[in-house]
């Protein structure tokens, strides 16, 4: 056998080549991009299983969309205790004092949380309000739920469930906060045409689910008809009670998809969360794109969610 | 098959393979360098950037131990102090800034700018107090602020710190990532090692067995064609090598040189034949000529005294004149002539005219000798007369014709005697219509021509082939023929060239 040279040779530039290229490959080399970092700070006030955690997972997925595209760095803050005003107060310090460049928050009234956004604002630190505004702020991008119209469908269907007959008690959440305030506003507004129903008492619960519940008897010496404004009180009903409970003829919320199903809650307002986290870091790598948001506020979709349209809401 | 030009020689072969193995080597030998330098550089740099990390911590709580003297003791020491640890908290920040510019973590940016606004509001703290301090009424309202900044500044400070631990703890997972990859590497980089040492081993095998296996196939050719040549060097089968190396040029110049030992022993051969035909030859021609020397002798031998003969019968021919015996003179005067011709010319060529001439006295003698009883007919083409030949050569032939054909007849015996030319060769015929000849006769004849040793009959004829084959240098055919009746001879000298 003759040994063909122009063969071997030929070849052995290849191999060589591409052990040298395999050999280059085997190191791993960072991945870069042009843009500066945009450091995103997202507090949260809660990590329930219903409501912020899917807008925490909605805003963790569209980073992971975007985020290396636009170079934006999301952190995401959660206090120890749900809602916990002064605890919130302090991580929004915290953020301030690290200049980051967006700060996500959800809008309350608490006049110390105020100053230091007011304080991130002066230091030219963006501002989102997610799900619920602040109230006379110069926030630089509000997205989430009109919660006047949310709150108007919350009353429309009560009516519809009571047949414009019930004495109704409310639970909010936290006085003060901005987006439970425009629930209730939208939710009396819609009453108007309703003359059989009677709110009967407005409480607050503080989003804490003992109080909720030491509420949710107290007042049913005087309803017939619940109505909890935010979506921690859904969520206890749910979990304290395995089916429907008759202390009230009629128990609407918000965001307890689970109560919805077991048939504990008669209807809630069905919130987009995915839309609300997707929203925010879609406005944020718009704003490094173009130097603007596309609206001051954004509005996310609401549904009424009951047993029978369960499947089909859930399912879009 | 094509080969690579510069690899021509078996030494350019074997150095191809190592500069391969050499290769593989290099490469191997790189990739583990490269390997090496960068698991090194990565470990160096995770430690150096940790370090970095621990000297900002350390710079910023020497800071703020100047910033808890001068607000808490109002030390001007503190105060003097500060701008100093300030300036290396500074530089230490510019540490961090490349190193974020390196490699961006999100904590260690978030720590980056924290211990900024520590710097700024512990700035603003220490501006305020020295203000406080310089100022010779003591506001409240001032006072009340440098509380508020120094509260402001100690809650950075204990960002700082928490940033601090978020920063060690992410680069500790950052470190601990990194260990994780490079192990991945040292796998991915064993697995690419065995490889690559694989391929080296398969390679080099592969091709240093293809350039043995040929070296060796070249000396087997060449060992093979040599030995072919031990026996007998023309069935040397030539060396077919085809590897492009010193063994082809061997291989070429080795069929050359016994096509050259071919050529030279057919010489060589083809030499020794010439000379054994010439020695053959030489012999023929020694022989001849001793026979001819011998007939010579007999035929002087028989001339006993000749002349005296030769004048003894013209004396008798003039006596027989004398006595009107004009007959007997006749006789006397054309055997005087006969014997003339055969005393002047025996060892000279004559002509042909000469020789019938010669031919026609002898038939003349013979037709007193048998008183007519037989007749004799020449047809001589003129164009013939001219030809050169030797002397008695047509007369024994008659002889021969009227002694073994014709003698017995009583009447009607005949002799022809012709010469002619066909196709430029020249042609004599003696022929008789005597009793003729067997075959094996004839073919006694015919052997007793080309035999050293013949029997002692047919001399004559034997003679005639002999002289003539020596005269015309073998151009001559002898033909004897029997034409029931007769005998036909027939002499064909060829033409030459």
């Amino acid at each position: 056998m003759k040994i063909d040279y122009k063969k071997i040779l030929p070849a052995l530039c290849v191999a060589g080549a591409a052990l040298a290229l395999a050999g280059t490959f085997l190191i791993k080399h960072p991945a870069g991009t042009d843009r500066p970092v945009t450091r995103v700070s997202v507090i949260l006030p809660h990590n329930d299983d219903a409501y912020w955690s899917l807008v925490r997972n909605s805003i963790e997925e569209a980073d992971q969309e975007l985020g290396d595209k636009y170079n934006i760095d999301i952190k995401i803050f959660v206090p120890q205790l749900n809602y916990n005003i002064p605890q919130m107060t302090e991580l929004l310090r915290q953020q301030v004092a690290a200049k980051v460049d967006v700060l996500v928050i959800q809008g309350n009234e608490d006049a110390q949380f105020r100053a230091v956004l007011e304080k991130a604002h002066e230091e030219g630190i963006q501002i989102i309000c997610v799900d619920t505004p602040c109230q006379d702020f110069p926030y630089d991008l509000y997205v989430g739920t009109d919660n006047r119209a949310a709150g108007e469908m919350i009353g429309r269907e009560l009516a519809r469930l009571t047949d414009g007959q019930a004495d109704v008690a409310v639970v909010s959440g936290e006085e003060g906060y901005l987006n439970l305030e425009e629930r209730l506003e939208g939710f009396r507004d819609a009453l108007v045409d309703y003359p059989g129903i009677h709110i009967q008492d407005v409480c607050y619960d503080e989003y804490d689910g003992l109080t909720f519940m030491q509420l949710y008897h107290d007042l049913s010496d005087e309803a017939d008809a619940l109505v909890c404004l935010e979506g921690t009180g859904g969520q206890t009903v749910y979990h304290t009670y395995a089916q429907r409970d008759d202390t009230y003829r009629v128990i609407v919320g918000f965001d307890s998809y689970d109560g919805v199903r077991s048939g504990v809650l008669d209807g809630v307002v069905k919130q987009d969360t995915e839309q609300m986290g997707w929203k925010v870091v879609e406005e944020i790598a718009g704003y490094i794109e173009n130097g603007r948001y596309s609206a001051e506020e954004i509005y996310t979709d609401i549904m009424w969610l009951t047993s029978e349209n369960y499947d089909e809401v859930m399912k879009e | 098959m094509k080969h690579l030009h510069f690899l021509n020689t078996v030494g350019k072969k074997y150095t191809t393979g190592y500069v391969i193995m050499g290769f593989f080597v290099l490469v191997f030998l790189t990739i583990s360098a490269f390997e090496s330098f960068y698991v090194s550089d990565n470990y160096s740099r995770a430690t150096s950037e940790l370090v970095n990390v621990n000297k900002l911590e350390s710079s910023v709580n020497s800071l703020n131990e100047t910033v808890n003297m001068a607000y808490l003791y109002l030390s001007s020491e503190g105060i003097e102090a500060y701008d100093g640890a300030k300036d290396i908290v500074e530089k230490d920040l510019g540490v961090i800034r490349l190193q974020l510019e390196e490699e961006y973590i999100r904590e260690l940016a978030d720590t980056e700018n924290t211990v900024e606004t520590y710097l700024e509001q512990s700035s603003l703290l220490i501006g305020n107090l020295q203000k406080y301090l310089d100022s010779d009424r003591k506001d409240t309202a001032a006072y009340v602020a440098l509380e508020s900044n120094y509260a402001n500044v100690q809650a950075t400070y204990n960002y700082v710190n928490q940033m601090f631990q978020e920063a060690y703890t992410a680069k500790l997972a950052d470190f601990s990532e990194l260990e994780a990859e490079l192990k991945i590497l040292h796998r991915r980089m064993y697995v690419f090692q065995a490889v690559l040492i694989l391929a080296m081993v398969i390679f080099c095998t592969v091709y240093l067995y293809k350039v043995i296996r040929e070296v060796s196939a070249s000396i087997r050719k060449m060992k093979k064609g040599v030995e072919s040549i031990r026996g007998n060097v023309f069935l040397a089968e030539p060396i077919k090598v085809e590897s492009n190396d010193e063994f082809e040029e061997f291989a070429e110049a080795f069929n050359g040189m016994i096509k050259l030992i071919q050529a030279q022993m057919n010489k060589i051969k083809e030499n020794a034949d010439v000379k054994e035909r010439l020695a053959e030859l030489e012999i023929e021609n020694l022989r001849i000529y001793s026979e001819l020397q011998k007939s010579h002798l007999n035929f002087l031998q028989s001339r006993i005294n000749p002349h005296f003969l030769f004048n003894t019968l013209n004396m008798i021919s003039s006596l027989a004149r004398i006595e009107n015996a004009d007959k007997c003179a006749d006789l006397m005067e054309i055997t005087a002539s006969f014997l003339r011709y055969n005393l002047d010319n025996i060892s000279k060529t004559v002509t042909l005219e000469k020789e019938i001439e010669n031919l026609k006295d002898y038939v003349a003698i013979q037709e007193y000798r048998y008183d007519g009883r037989y007749q004799y007919s020449f047809d001589i083409s003129q164009e013939c007369l001219g030809f050169q030949m030797p002397c008695m050569v047509l007369q024994p032939l008659v002889e021969n014709s009227i002694q073994h054909g014709i003698a017995m007849m009583l009447e009607g015996g005949h002799v022809w005697i012709r010469a002619y030319g066909q196709e430029g060769d020249i042609c004599l015929e003696v022929s008789d219509n005597g009793v003729g000849m067997t075959e094996a006769r004839i073919q006694e004849i015919y052997e007793d021509f080309e035999k050293n040793n013949p029997s002692t009959t047919h001399i004559g004829l034997r003679n005639i082939y002999r002289r003539l084959k020596l005269f015309y240098s073998g151009r001559v055919k002898f033909q004897i023929e029997n034409l029931h009746p007769g005998l036909e001879i027939m002499i064909r000298i060829y033409h030459e060239g």
